[in-house]
């Protein structure tokens, strides 16, 4: 290979280098390095040496097992087991593991998640510093197809939900498995909604509904509280475009198309499906709190409601702890108002899918590990643990009768498979992809300019952009 | 009278204090509004206008810092940031002393090639060189686990050499030493030479005594730059919890990937991020090196007259 | 190591000590070649070859992980072609350009107060300079504090003023304008030290001797300050011309190169296309187009400074 020669020389250049300037350093120059050097400072070096030795895990008997964990778990890990019900279920993940596999330590290891986490990824796969297990949702498919990760052969895919997996599928190869997920619902605030003088019990079921009430609990409010809260281009998680996405789907439009020859996504800004939706969007932004779609964080974005200072908006699975941690006792859920003929449709959001790097020094205790996380008894933990929802079919139907009607129906979603989907992953260069989306909202947000027009614009960046 | 002398000459002074009270107001604002904000409550921080004002001397936001299972990791931090510095300031203090000695004083052909081939490579950005030495250290083979070929490990990422190993020849310290050694009169060196002395000794007992404010200017600067470095760390030895220096460290704990208690607070109503507390970090990332700045600013501009940055 | 040359005596002198006598009468030479070896091989590995490999990649398609193929120019072309880099280049310019303008008279201005006998100079010089000790990270995970629509700081300043409150992240003036004053706020201090640095080295005989003459405060300035500034203003213009082109941490952290694109600048993009868009190639072309502009513009300055030199 090309590349490896190269940097074998370099390596060899560089080396070469080393020696070179410890043989030829002249006498004179050498006595000099020690008058300046003095002696604390060589033994300096030895201490950090010798604590880099004892640190470094010996590779020797069992096996270790790396994994870069999503924030929640690997974070609980550091607490302890009895605290809470996150807490447990890390315990118990990793340890239920490890009792079944005795030679095997799970180590877990927090690099952040999304932007960071694929920051923190595309260094250390530069570096051949990967760990065996990467957890993820949104660049799978991109990284198998630059060939760093292993299909998932031989296992059974019977029992998992397609969508749930659908974001590590390239070209009919499995690449990983989500061990939980999430769907989208309706949030409301009750309180802001009856003084408003709404009746709460009847939540918007149509796009025109909502528009309708948000406007009137504004001009109820005059501005000490407003009808919705929309997340906005501002802020660089991926927060609103998951949830835009959501509203594309039910009016059966979407943002991107699939890229034949990569198998990957192709931007698709200019659907003429979309435009109504964009045209709804922009008229929800103005009902909603004023600058918030511009607010960088997103945990302000989504607590405003909880502060009362919102009636409406679009929340994970994972709201509903988060409200009830929090003492928001009087929000409530519902199905996601639908537009004229649409269709109910989600995508799957904190959907943590593990796979294994193709570099892993461990792929068969790697893949043990992912079967690991499809069982029953794992599945089971999850939603009473974080919120979130099981993956598998059988997990799923066991779930369905103790959970409120919101979220049955998104189960019933994804046992179904229809309307459900991943975020794209471009086909190249996706920070500059999403860039062009991003700009194109700004307009949609702050300008009047013809939705079509926009978009079409958005399109001819995009396709500019992956070219 | 001498008093009624230096009253007038304040008075016809006055606008010219009052100006720079007010401008360096102005440029100290983030840092003050970063300090006072970090020593009140949430409640108080978001009712307080432009510059929060704190009722007492409330340290609760640092006592959260200070969590025992964070400390260990700060020392560490800490450690490996002042490793470096006394690091960087031996190794290219003292190669960037020889090399101005032989740039000002030794009469050899190609002087002037040599220095301005040194000098250059302070004209070109840092990135042409981070990428390449990236890969080279990735690559470096029989360490990290790679092979002969430098294939199959992680060569010196995520270890110390690879902090310590790049930009130990500084050109620009070079080029701040040989400026000042053209100021000291070279008949000092005559008259130590005419007594006997050698190189080493003439470089060590006339030159170094003379330079020893450039020395001082070197070490802060040396200090800042690795107190503040983060694009090199982040790339190098950003997958390894134990090696962060300060800079990357006390970024990652403000954008939350350090596990500290209490960055996202739990208010009635709604979680948020506790923003006195993330400027509590700020200040203490930003305070070592203000302070040791403000303790040694004399040195410092005797340091840069010194290197006969005259005009 | 020399002692391996000792071999065999050849005519009246060995050849030992026609060696040793060849050193002595050489002794310049040999002294500042032993100590510039080392160093000149050291700076060979980590500056020279560095900028070579960045060469050689630009010229391919390496994405980080597979094996590349040559594609000649086509990197170099497409950063002239698409308009995407243009606007990118464009904005580094303006960036490095503006503040600039701003920051170096500013730099002037105080320097001259601070170069008067004034009480607390010591301080007012210390709190200017500060800004420039501070981590370019954190500051700017601070200015994001600030820059938030609900209860930012700007804002409440903004609308305290008596304006319409901005929304920073999407206003391309607003966002552009705040990353000057980061700019400026962070890279005067040095200016201003600098400029203090060659003030004080203006001898007073100068200004005595002109007062002599008859020569009114502003003519001292003219014919005295002014001249004796130039060096120094050519330095401070290259340093900042090459620092501001190599603005990175406040894009990277604050702005994230948009809105539009309108804030994007080539280094941020760099560091995009390396480890977001796993392009090497256009990557490290876009660092060699940039290390020849600055390189060329730092040439072009210094010349033109020569000319005024000799005018």
């Amino acid at each position: 290979m090309n590349r490896n020669r190269l940097f074998n020389l370099l390596a060899v250049l560089v080396m070469a280098s080393l020696i070179l300037t410890a043989c030829s350093t002249p006498t004179p120059v050498e006595k000099i390095v020690e008058v300046t050097k003095n002696v604390e400072v060589t033994k300096e070096v030895e201490v950090i040496k010798e604590v880099k030795v004892t640190e470094a895990p010996a590779p020797k008997g069992p096996v270790t097992l790396v994994i870069w964990g999503e924030g929640i778990t690997a974070g609980q890990l550091a607490l302890d087991a009895s605290a809470d019900a996150k807490a447990q279920y890390a315990h118990m993940l990793v340890e239920g593991f490890q009792k079944e596999n005795p030679d095997i330590t799970v180590q877990f290891e927090n690099h952040g998640w999304d932007e960071e986490l694929r920051q923190n990824l595309v260094n250390a796969m530069l570096a051949g510093t990967g760990p065996d297990i990467i957890v993820g949702e949104g660049f799978f498919k991109n990284f198998a197809a630059l060939g760093a990760m292993m299909p998932l052969q031989d296992i059974d895919l019977s029992n998992a939900i397609p969508g749930t997996y659908q974001g590590a599928e390239l070209n009919g190869k499995v690449y990983g498995l989500a061990s939980f997920t999430s769907v989208f619902g309706f949030e409301r605030n009750c309180d802001v909604i009856a003084a408003a003088g709404l009746d709460c019990a009847k939540p918007p079921t149509t796009w025109d509904e909502l528009l309708g009430q948000a406007e009137q609990i504004n001009k109820a409010g005059a501005g000490n509280y407003y009808g919705y809260s929309l997340q906005g281009p501002a802020g660089f998680s991926m927060g609103s475009a998951f949830r835009l996405k959501v509203y594309l789907l039910q009016a059966g439009a979407d943002m991107s198309k699939p890229d034949a020859e990569t198998g990957l996504d192709y931007p698709y800004f200019n659907d003429p499906k979309a435009i109504p939706v964009y045209e709804f969007l922009r008229k929800l932004e103005k009902q909603s709190v004023p600058g918030l779609a511009f607010e960088p964080d997103e945990g302000k974005v989504y607590s405003q409601l909880f502060l009362g200072k919102s009636a409406y908006q679009m929340a994970g699975g994972w709201h509903v702890q988060w409200a009830k941690d929090t003492g928001c006792t009087n929000c409530q859920y519902s199905a996601i108002p639908l537009p004229p003929g649409g269709q109910a449709a989600t995508v799957v959001v904190a959907n943590v899918i593990y796979g294994i790097l193709k570099t892993s020094k461990n792929p068969e205790a790697a893949l043990k590990w992912i079967e690991y996380t499809q069982r029953d008894e794992v599945q089971a933990l999850v939603f009473a643990a974080n919120g979130r929802i099981p993956t598998t079919r059988t997990a799923l139907e066991a779930l369905r009768p103790s959970v409120d009607p919101a979220t049955q129906a998104y189960i019933d979603l994804l046992l179904t498979g229809k309307n459900i989907q991943a975020m794209p992953q471009w086909v190249k260069n996706p920070q500059k992809v999403w860039q062009v989306y991003n700009d194109f909202l700004i307009k949609l947000f702050t300008t009047d300019t013809p939705v079509k027009e926009l978009m079409d614009e958005a399109q001819a960046a995009a396709e500019e952009a992956v070219k | 009278m001498n008093r009624t002398r230096t009253f007038l000459y304040q008075i016809r002074n006055s606008p010219l204090h009052l100006f720079l009270i007010v401008t360096s107001a102005i440029m100290m604002y983030p840092l003050i509004y970063g300090l006072f904000a970090s020593m009140v409550g949430m409640e108080e921080f978001y009712r307080a206008g432009w510059m929060p004002m704190p009722t007492s001397l409330n340290f609760i936001n640092y006592i959260s810092i200070f969590d025992p299972t964070v400390v260990p990791m700060m020392v560490r931090s800490v450690g490996v940031t002042l490793f470096r510095t006394l690091w960087y300031a031996v190794v290219s203090g003292g190669s960037a002393l020889l090399a101005a000695y032989a740039l000002a004083r030794l009469r050899f052909r190609g002087k002037e090639f040599v220095f301005m081939l040194l000098l250059s490579s302070t004209m070109l950005p840092g990135i042409v060189y981070q990428l390449p030495i990236y890969i080279m250290m990735a690559r470096f083979p029989l360490l990290g686990g790679n092979d002969i070929m430098g294939q199959g490990g992680s060569g010196m990422i995520n270890t110390m050499p690879s902090l310590l190993l790049p930009g130990l020849v500084a050109p620009f310290i070079i080029f701040l030493l040989r400026q000042s050694i053209y100021g000291i009169p070279i008949e000092y060196e005559e008259a130590a030479r005419i007594d006997g002395a050698n190189f080493l000794q003439v470089l060590w007992y006339v030159y170094v005594p003379f330079l020893s404010p450039v020395f001082v200017v070197i070490l802060i600067n040396t200090f800042v730059a690795q107190w503040n470095d983060y694009l090199w760390p982040l790339m190098v030895v950003g997958g390894n919890p134990s090696l962060l220096p300060t800079g990357l460290f006390f970024q990652r704990m403000m954008a939350g990937a350090i596990p500290l208690k209490n960055v996202q607070v739990a208010v009635p109503g709604g979680t948020i991020t506790n923003i006195p507390l993330i400027l509590a970090i700020a200040t203490l990332a930003t305070l070592p090196t203000v302070l040791l700045y403000s303790f040694f600013q004399r040195y410092f501009t005797e340091g840069m007259q010194g290197a006969g940055l005259k005009g | 190591m020399n002692s391996s040359l000792s071999i065999q005596p050849s005519g009246s002198l060995s050849l030992w000590e026609r060696w040793q006598r060849y050193l002595r009468q050489h002794r310049d030479q040999t002294l500042a070649w032993t100590i510039l070896t080392p160093i000149l091989i050291y700076y060979f590995f980590f500056s020279i070859v560095p900028v070579l490999t960045n060469l050689v990649i630009s010229f391919t398609d390496w994405n980080g992980f597979n094996a590349f193929h040559f594609v000649g120019l086509k990197n170099y072309f497409r950063f002239f072609e698409d308009k995407y880099y243009r606007q990118v280049f464009s904005n580094t310019a303006y960036f490095a350009v503006v503040s600039m303008v701003i920051g170096l008279p500013l730099g002037v201005i105080v320097a001259l107060m601070l170069n008067q006998q004034i009480r607390a100079r010591g301080i007012y010089r210390t709190l200017w300079y500060i800004p420039t000790v501070t981590s370019g990270a954190i500051i700017s995970q601070m200015v994001i504090v600030f820059m938030a629509p609900y209860g930012g700081v700007f804002n409440l300043i903004v609308t305290g003023l008596g304006f319409k409150a901005v929304i920073w992240q999407t206003d391309v003036n607003a966002l552009r304008n705040i990353i000057l004053g980061y700019t400026v706020w962070k890279g005067v201090g040095s200016t201003i030290v600098l400029y203090l640095a060659a003030l004080q080295g203006i001898p007073r005989e100068l200004y005595e001797a002109a007062m002599v003459d008859g020569a009114g405060r502003f003519q001292r300035f003219w014919y005295i300050t002014v001249p004796m500034l130039t060096n120094m203003t050519t330095f401070v213009f290259v340093t900042g011309i090459i620092g501001g082109f190599q603005i990175f941490e406040p894009i990277q952290l604050i702005s994230r190169g948009g809105p539009f694109n309108s804030t994007n600048v080539v280094l941020n993009q760099i560091y995009n296309d390396a480890f977001k868009n796993l392009d090497f190639g256009i990557a490290t072309s876009s660092a060699t187009i940039l290390a020849l502009f600055l390189l060329f513009a730092s040439m072009i300055s210094m010349r033109a400074m020569r000319q005024g030199e000799a005018a």
